[in-house]
């Protein structure tokens, strides 16, 4: 019941909190403090108990932590069985991103401390949402998932529209309905699989199991011969529809327009979860769905695929350079960074795929830190104007020294977890001939990133100091807590990957070797 | 049949029709009691339109289990019809009980007998209209009903905008009216007999000879009259301006229950008189007329008629009414298929959709009362100042938009099921359904930025208030639009058991 606790905790305490009086704003914070550490603990408590050698994958039975029961089964005539379960696990692939989850939401609770706006209402939907990611990775039933996927718009709707900034309206409604679309999509798709999978082929018709396991879905001995899904063309078009509900979450050029705008209108902690947990949602879509349950169709996709993430990469990268404003700066480069999981991911190789995992921490710890440093001088300047400041490093020489620690790991410097992951991508993508030719273009990108980083912390720490800044106070306790925490995961990450790529390799293995074996096997079927 | 065996047929038949017969004995009652205990007692006469519509489920509960014709054919009794008389009187119930907290309709409670005798005596044109299997049967069920709402929609007399939408909604009703029946004339003129399954019985024999030119328009005009009930384009105009002048319960009444009582008749329409076997696929049509794609065009046209024009609204009660014409629009999507799976769909959309819809029009009336105005400049900023019927406004709206974890989302999930079980037939469909679904949340969210992110235009307003009996009955439509939203095996279950039992 471990999956469950760690999922339902925060939405209990959301529904705790209803029962409070509206008044009392510390215990808000307090009541989700102590959720979010209880999700960190039991986080803490699934490492502590997991088997590395388990892979997972399209292996029921190799998942951990499994929990299983039907929910919905009802008999849909002639067409069998309708089978929907309460379906949990953890492999190689969700484990890193509930780390990621439990820890980035902790610290997106502390920065939702100086939130003094309807509190109660702000902490329940963050609490819900919170619930509603953790979910996400852990669901391996699809309609579970869908679930969780789309449970999460509704408080993230709320929390950027009421607590936002001056255009929040828009950016809430815009995020809102981009998710939407996308997820429309998918649901189709979802429904379409349901049709063409049962768990139990072979059976009379009556007696067919249609389920939403994902897992069933992963093994194609399961396919219904003659169901839609079971023509190439029709799987193409699936494909490509739910990648689309997937890429607008990544977010994947063209699809990516949402992200500046939410994450210039959002309070800083919710900058900091979008950025560091929602946009993972994406990606890990990618990997816990796309590969395994259409390999043929991402072979086939896969130069599409690594070519968007370059685009991703240099197109971010290029507009990040133009922006004047700090939020949107990372915005864009958080668009650029997650073009390396696409590219990675298209790779197929066991660096790629593990260097796009190791990428999807990496970035949601790195980005989190960026926005909180974003967040710390907005609070007492309350712009972002990137030309408006100046000399900061003098008055605020700790702050300065974190931010610029951020800028480091994020444009890729060694002994830091970006570091790592870029690697990583790098040389699975340079291994494979599909993807060469991308990697060779994708490493501008860097330049690039470096270049705007390094520039932008010129204008904004260097040089004089703007008088008008001159009576600010350095980094808080609060503040300075949430910065090294994420530091030292960053720095950790950077020197001692193993501590992570142990967690998945088993799986990431599996994965890669199941879509490549499925990549021969219709090879050899033509 | 001699006068013996005639009166004993009568009897039997009348035996079996108990739960209408309860509500006709019902509706006579409660006119005598109001003629009789005028304003000493008249609260007594909503206890006794309670009363009437228990006894109706408990009866109901007895009927389930009956499969027959009555009165020579003219009406059936199946789960089908009996799950469909569920709908009918529990949305009476619930709309009885709205009516009770509503301050338009307590202003006039002087004259609260006349709104429950006409309220019972539309559930009792519903009951009927779902079970008709005649022609003339289904034209008196529906005259009965459209009788009732005009009433119901001018009931506040002394307001115009009520009296001015009761009298277009009478305009368009006749006019409806009037191509319903020159529709079944022809039918009959063609086929020779009133009865649909002696009808399919013609149809079916290869030796007659149709001209599917006239059946077509026949049919058509036939189709106008229970478009008309249901809302659909292009018979949905009376929707907006009847919705908006009626008094919001009669409103929310309006937007399901005589729907659902469409669609059912709708349904038992097609299915008894053009369609032969059921294949496992759905059922073969007779006469080579493409029913299904005439009833395609008119859901695409349906949903995005009312989701498109539904944008622009900026009074909720016009913007609910929009949004009922569009998800008619969605469920003829089950109808068209004409598998069991898009009826049961169908079915169990009709059940969902009473509930969030009655709970939103609902917690409009409440918001609307306290504030003097359904117009959504005038709701900015309420969501703070009133949480406790804001919130569960959210909570519905999420359930039309079709977010999952809200009975919205499985009733849209199911259809779509039903609609992509035909392979890639009606993909199309399926993607337009989408489309429009993206649109109305866009409308439908508009309501929950004007409470929540817009200010109020009087930063110290007060809080808003309701009474508790009156948030314990929206806790009642807001926590079954969750948990059902969750666990919905059982309904669907019934759903899928009352379909195999329509009989002709």
């Amino acid at each position: 019941m471990i999956l469950s606790a760690l999922i339902f905790i925060p939405m209990l305490a959301a529904l705790l909190l209803i029962l409070v009086p509206k008044e009392k704003t510390d215990l808000f914070r307090w009541i989700a403090l102590a959720a979010s550490s209880i999700q960190l603990v039991l986080v803490a408590f699934l490492i502590q108990n997991y088997d590395q050698s388990l892979a997972g994958i399209n292996q029921a039975e190799t998942y951990q932590f499994v929990e299983k029961f039907d929910w919905i089964r009802v008999s849909a005539g002639s067409y069998g069985i309708l089978e929907i379960t309460y379906f949990l696990g953890v492999d190689g692939l969700s484990l890193p991103m509930l780390i990621l989850t439990a820890l980035v939401g902790l610290i997106g609770v502390i920065s939702s401390f100086t939130i003094d706006k309807h509190v109660k209402g702000y902490f329940i939907s963050y609490l819900i949402l919170l619930s509603a990611m953790t979910g996400v990775f852990v669901a391996l039933d699809f309609f579970l998932f869908y679930l969780f996927w789309e449970l999460m718009l509704i408080p993230m709707y709320f929390l950027i529209g009421i607590w936002g900034g001056p255009r929040r309206e828009y950016a809430a409604i815009k995020f809102f309905l981009y998710t939407f679309i996308g997820s429309l999509l998918m649901l189709l798709v979802i429904i379409g699989l349901y049709f063409s999978y049962v768990t139990n082929p072979g059976a009379a018709p009556e007696q067919m199991v249609h389920s939403f396991s994902m897992v069933s879905m992963m093994n194609q001995q399961n396919l219904l011969p003659g169901s839609l899904l079971s023509a190439e063309h029709w799987r193409h078009i699936a494909f490509l529809l739910m990648f689309l509900g997937f890429a607008v979450k990544i977010p994947m050029f063209p699809f990516h327009t949402w992200l500046p705008d939410a994450h210039v209108e959002a309070p800083t902690p919710i900058s900091v979860i979008l950025a560091g947990v929602l946009l993972k949602m994406g990606t890990y879509g990618l990997v816990r769905v796309m590969m395994p349950v259409f390999p043929e169709s991402w072979l086939y996709f896969a130069w599409g695929i690594g070519l968007f993430g370059v685009i991703n990469i240099l197109y971010g990268a290029l507009a990040a350079m133009g922006q004047t404003d700090l939020k949107k700066l990372i915005a864009y480069s958080s668009v650029s960074h997650m073009g390396f999981v696409l590219l990675g991911l298209a790779s197929l190789s066991t660096e790629g795929v593990t260097g796009a995992v190791y990428q999807m921490f990496s970035h949601g710890l790195i980005s989190a830190m960026l926005f909180l440093a974003v967040g710390v001088i907005y609070d007492r300047a309350h712009h972002r104007e990137i030309d408006g400041f100046g000399g900061l490093a003098k008055q605020m020489p700790v702050y300065a020294g974190w931010t610029l620690f951020a800028f480091f790991a994020s444009l890729g410097l060694p002994a830091l977890s970006g570091f790592v992951a870029e690697a990583l991508v790098f040389m699975g993508s340079f291994s494979q001939p599909v993807t060469q030719n991308l990697a060779i273009v994708s490493t501008l990108g860097m330049l690039i990133t470096a270049i705007y980083y390094l520039w932008t912390y010129q204008k904004v720490f260097t040089g004089e100091l703007n008088p008008k800044y001159a009576g600010y106070p350095d980094l808080t306790g609060r503040e300075l807590t949430m910065l090294s925490v994420l530091g030292a995961a960053i720095l950790i990450a950077g020197i001692y990957p193993s501590l992570l790529t142990d967690l998945m390799t088993s799986s990431v293995n599996h994965l890669n070797d199941l879509v490549k074996s499925a990549g021969t096997a219709s090879a050899g079927l033509n | 049949m001699n006068l013996d065996a005639l009166i004993t047929y009568t009897l039997t038949s009348t035996a079996l029709l108990q739960p209408e017969l309860l509500v006709a004995v019902g509706l006579m009652l409660i006119l005598v009691t109001d003629l009789f205990l005028k304003k000493t007692v008249q609260k007594w006469i909503s206890v006794l339109f309670f009363l009437v519509m228990g006894l109706a489920l408990i009866s109901l509960s007895r009927q389930s289990e009956v499969q027959a014709q009555v009165f020579s054919g003219m009406i059936s009794i199946d789960g089908y019809s009996v799950f469909f008389k569920y709908l009918f009187v529990v949305s009476a119930l619930l709309a009885g009980v709205m009516s009770l907290f509503s301050e338009e309709l307590n202003q006039n409670r002087r004259r609260l007998g006349e709104y429950f005798i006409v309220m019972t005596g539309m559930v009792l044109g519903m009951m009927l209209m779902a079970g008709a299997a005649n022609l003339l049967m289904m034209f008196v069920a529906i005259e009965l009903v459209s009788l009732s709402s005009y009433i119901l929609v001018s009931y506040l007399k002394d307001d115009k905008i009520s009296n001015e939408s009761g009298v277009k909604y009478i305009i368009y009703g006749s006019f409806s009216s009037g191509l319903m029946i020159y529709g079944i004339s022809l039918i009959y003129g063609i086929t020779g007999t009133l009865s649909l399954s002696e009808m399919n019985a013609v149809l079916q024999n290869p030796a007659a000879t149709i001209d599917p030119v006239t059946l077509t328009i026949a049919v058509l005009l036939v189709l106008g009259g229970l478009g008309y009930k249901v809302a659909a384009a292009p018979f949905h105009f009376w929707a907006p301006d009847a919705y908006q002048g009626a008094p919001t319960p009669v409103a929310a009444f309006l937007s399901v229950a005589p729907k659902a009582a469409g669609f059912a008749m709708m349904l038992r329409f097609f299915k008894t008189v053009f369609f032969g076997s059921a294949t496992q696929d759905g059922y073969v049509p007779l006469a080579s007329l493409d029913w299904v794609s005439i009833l395609a065009v008119i859901s695409v046209l349906t949903m995005t008629i009312g989701n498109v024009t539904a944008l622009w609204q900026q009074n909720v009660k016009r913007m609910l009414a929009y949004s009922s014409i569009a998800h008619a629009g969605y469920i003829l999507m089950g109808v068209l298929l004409l598998s069991d799976s898009g009826i049961a769909a169908m079915m169990f959309y009709l059940a969902y959709y009473l509930i969030m819809n009655l709970g939103a029009f609902y917690v409009t009336m409440l918001l609307g009362d306290r504030v003097q105005s359904y117009e959504l400049d005038d709701w900015r900023g309420l969501g703070f100042r009133a949480p406790v019927l804001a919130v569960p406004m959210v909570i519905f709206l999420a359930s039309l938009i079709g977010i999952p974890g809200t009975v919205g989302f499985t009733g849209k999930f199911l259809l779509f099921v039903a609609v992509l079980q035909q392979g890639s037939l009606y993909f199309w469909l399926a993607l337009i359904a989408v489309a429009n679904s993206v649109v109305s949340a866009f409308y439908y969210f508009k309501v929950a930025k004007i409470l929540f992110l817009k200010k109020s235009a009087d930063p110290h307003a007060e809080p808003v208030t309701a009474p508790v009996p009156a948030v314990v009955l929206l806790f009642v439509f807001a926590v079954p639009t969750i948990v059902l939203g969750i666990w919905w095996s059982p309904l669907y279950n019934w759903a899928m058991a009352s379909v195999r039992m329509i009989t002709g």
